[in-house]
């Protein structure tokens, strides 16, 4: 490996690291949250009890809200956590073959609360499978950059549709697509001048491209490893 | 009532062992978590606070505009303004105010801050309620 090789691989590990501290950072910060819901349920449960006493009724309805609050904080803490788990090995094989819209779904789930922030709601348009062999760590910190910069640009108040699919007419590769339901233009200059995403568009050999209301990256179906 | 039964009352209600009323602290909470900040209150006011529960930066501000509350309950990420922001614009015009910072957010950075910027304590979630009684009290006696 050459002396320039390094320097490119040094950059990409600093990026790789780069988002996983911004995920861990967002996921932690809203398991928080739910713990302390969770924490406050609990302890308002604790008050009831101390209220009634001893021998007292305890108010089935509030009681039951407040288990209900906290199964429901249990799940939400849970996803996140399987998500983050699910992101934390993509590690463990530089190269392999994953569903890109699987990718595109967890990323979308683990910068929700960035979402929520920037009042920008995401969705997936389509989540049929979309099998390519590439990097996965790099290809979700391209995904990441790819949402948190649109989450930066749009309007509050905007709608991103994402999915990942088969490019027509061209077997080879694949797109995935941003498409925003209000102004688009910006959003294409941002992704065109964040220059993380522009290191990352070349490692995997993608290409970034604008149409009539999507951002669009293209990608090999099998990157050169 | 029996004993034990009126002394857990009285750690509730916030009264003191002869049952006398301690004084009833107006506390304003902002927290975008709508289910945490309902059971906060919820609890808060069976200990005797008077809690009024807002929902973001800007109704903070306009609550606080329209009667300042003796202490304040302080998120930092909120979607429009950002607890931060938030707290340096009520310091600005309310010097006197006593802002507890509340939050999930565990950067160093944002607590540094926070506390430069007047805030008077900075407590993370998941909190002792009788942590944050405590705090709160502390901030209201130095009014």
């Amino acid at each position: 490996m050459g002396v320039k090789d390094m320097g490119e691989a040094d950059s990409t590990e600093k990026l790789c690291l780069e988002v996983v501290a911004k995920v861990s950072a967002a996921v932690t910060h809203e398991v928080n949250n739910a713990l302390a819901i969770m924490n406050e349920q609990a302890g308002y449960l604790g008050d009831l009890v101390l209220m009634v006493g001893d021998d007292g009724e305890l108010p089935a309805e509030r009681v039951k809200r407040s288990v209900s609050s906290i199964s429901s904080q249990i799940g939400r803490a849970n996803n996140l956590m399987k998500d983050l788990n699910t992101f934390a090995h993509s590690g463990d094989q530089p190269v392999a073959a994953i569903d890109l819209n699987q990718l595109l779904l967890t990323m979308i789930r683990l910068t929700g609360r960035k979402a929520a922030a920037a009042e920008i709601t995401v969705s997936m348009q389509c989540i049929d499978p979309v099998i390519i062999t590439t990097k996965p760590q790099l290809m979700y910190g391209l995904i990441f950059f790819c949402l948190t910069t649109l989450y930066g640009k749009s309007p509050a108040g905007s709608t991103v549709l994402c999915q990942a699919c088969l490019t027509e007419g061209d077997q080879e590769l694949v797109e995935l697509r941003f498409r925003l339901l209000d102004e688009q233009a910006n959003s294409y200059v941002a992704l065109a001048e964040c220059a993380s995403l522009t290191m990352l568009l070349a490692e995997l050999e993608a290409k970034l491209q604008a149409e009539r209301d999507s951002v669009v990256v293209q990608l090999p179906l099998a990157c050169q490893t | 009532m029996n004993p034990k039964q009126n002394e857990s009352n009285n750690a509730l209600t916030g009264s003191n062992m002869k049952g006398e009323q301690q004084e009833r602290i107006r506390l304003l909470l902002a927290d975008d978590e709508q289910e945490f900040a309902a059971t906060l209150l919820a609890r808060l006011e069976l200990r005797n606070f008077e809690v009024t529960a807002v929902a973001n930066g800007r109704d903070a501000i306009a609550a606080v505009e329209k009667e300042m509350p003796d202490v304040m309950v302080l998120d930092l990420k909120m979607p429009d303004l950002d607890g931060l922001e938030v707290l340096a614009q009520l310091r600005r015009k309310f010097s006197e105010l006593k802002v507890i910072i509340l939050t999930g957010h565990g950067s160093f950075e944002a607590g540094r801050e926070g506390m430069e910027l007047g805030a008077f304590d900075y407590l993370m979630k998941p909190v002792d309620l009788n942590k944050l009684i405590e705090v709160v009290r502390d901030a209201h006696r130095q009014k």
